[in-house]
């Protein structure tokens, strides 16, 4: 342990997945985590290089804790010590992290059941959920008197210097992003929490952004990621979410309700009758044609893969695998943002009519 | 015993169960988890976060009670509430079982009877 002496470190994580597995190969470093203030600076003391497994919880939920709720906390940490857990650190956000040595075979996750794994899950999104909720409620009221305010003074006719009205600008759209961020993370740790499981080797996962838009290009990409070893688990319209698997030659195809709809047109079948549901159809022709499912994007997108060594027949023609399919890739979305649009340039229009 | 009481631990989940068997004796938080084990072979193992919450549930439903408190080392005991409960919970799972062994074994018996048939 030479020539090595505490250290802080600023780090900003918006995952604390991303935040515990750092913490664990900082340990593997040889750093063990003394202390966090503010949720972003962290403490660290020199220590054997060990594998270490940090966890984390918080023992209230954002709102008024009773009597119970403080007490018990007690009887948390007690047992949790009790069971090898040591508590490194507690931050301002109420959140304890606690810290134990990797042992093979032993229970090295805090929680090890789909019920009470749930519960912490849904502490940290009930969490951010009430402070997204609080946030709104202080926007609807800035906004009720910024709009009085500004009804004064077209009354009174004085009009606003421009910087003012920069200023509530800004501050409208800041606190209504910051409110999306607190929504968007309660789901994301929610997610996260749910999905937490130490495995006897660090898992392997990999997460890249990418837009890809051909069926042709997304197999390009696709298989050549299964050459290097990354299998598809899940995607979203930009991301796509690997796990490490042996290497192996995989062909990708997608299918989307568009083109299970051609193929029934092809075949001088009705349209389907059930409109709506086309994965069933859809999953149904890619099995009898040598494919199995991989994952689906909302009910726009299924992503099917060939069996090993086997080689499976076109799912569609492949016409239609150079061709962009926007649609499948954004749905509905692209509906809501042309409404929005329209219903901006109705009431901008309107607006400026009434002015002039 | 309160009706609501009754309502939220019966049927019990299988770990609750084995935890209020643990705490006939008193013991604390890392005995239960010992004990588990034992009894049921490795099958259940109680997690941490997992045991303490439910030992905190417990403790705030006086179905189990902190008896000593030395050094930061609770031990708990079941409380005459929750030895209710878990002779009420035995009863049902007893019926239940031979419920299950009754029609199973009626089952197996006219299968092999078919067979000798």
């Amino acid at each position: 342990m030479d020539n090595k002496r505490s250290f802080k470190k600023l780090k900003w994580f918006v995952s604390y997945a991303e935040e515990l597995y750092w913490l664990e190969e900082m340990a593997l470093k040889g750093w063990k985590l003394k202390n966090i203030k503010l949720g972003i600076l962290f403490y660290f003391e020199p220590c054997e290089p060990v594998r270490l497994l940090y966890e984390i919880d918080r023992f209230n939920l954002p709102q008024n804790p009773t009597l119970k709720d403080i007490r018990h906390k007690d009887i948390f940490i007690e047992v949790a010590q009790d069971m090898g857990w040591e508590v490194v650190a507690h931050d301002e956000g109420k959140n304890y992290y606690f810290c134990k040595p990797y042992l093979k075979g032993e229970i090295n996750e805090l929680y090890n059941d789909e019920e009470s794994r749930n519960h912490r899950a849904m502490r940290y999104k009930e969490l951010f959920r009430c402070k997204a909720n609080v946030l709104l409620k202080i926007l609807w009221f800035f906004s009720i008197i910024f709009f009085v305010l500004y009804l004064v003074e077209w009354v009174t006719g004085e009009i606003a210097s421009e910087g003012g009205q920069i200023f509530v600008f800004i501050y409208i759209i800041s606190i209504l992003s910051l409110y999306f961020f607190m929504n968007y993370i309660s789901e994301k740790y929610y997610l996260e929490f749910l999905r937490m499981k130490k495995t006897d080797d660090i898992a392997q996962k990999k997460i890249e952004r990418k837009l890809i838009f051909t069926n042709n290009k997304l197999n390009k990409y696709l298989s050549e990621m299964a050459r290097s070893g990354w299998m598809l688990e899940h995607m979203t319209a930009a991301r796509f979410f690997f796990i490490r698997e042996a290497a192996a030659d995989y062909q990708y195809t997608m299918d989307s309700k568009y083109l299970t709809n051609k193929r029934s047109q092809a075949l001088r079948e009705d349209k389907l009758k059930t409109n709506n549901d086309w994965q069933l159809k859809s999953l149904k022709d890619a099995e009898s044609k040598g494919w199995i499912f991989v994952c689906a994007l909302e009910d726009r997108m299924v992503i099917y893969r060939n069996h090993l060594g086997e080689r499976p027949r076109e799912l569609n023609e492949s016409k239609y695998n150079g061709r962009p399919r926007v649609v499948s890739l954004i749905g509905e979305y692209i509906i809501y943002l042309i409404l929005c649009g329209l219903a901006g340039g109705v009431v901008g229009f309107g607006i400026s009519y009434f002015l002039h | 015993m309160s009706d609501g009481l009754i309502k939220k631990y019966i049927p019990m989940t299988e770990t609750t169960y084995y935890t209020l068997l643990a705490l006939i004796q008193p013991r604390h938080g890392y005995a239960i988890m010992q004990f588990v084990s034992r009894l049921t072979e490795e099958r259940i193992r109680l997690g941490t976060g997992t045991l303490y919450s439910m030992v905190g549930r417990l403790v705030e439903d006086s179905v189990i009670r902190i008896i000593s408190d030395d050094n930061g080392k609770k031990t708990y005991q079941i409380t005459e509430v929750g030895l209710n409960l878990l002779k009420k919970e035995t009863n049902r799972l007893s019926r239940q079982l031979e419920n299950g062994r009754d029609i199973l074994g009626r089952e197996e018996s006219a299968d092999g009877q078919q067979e000798k048939l």
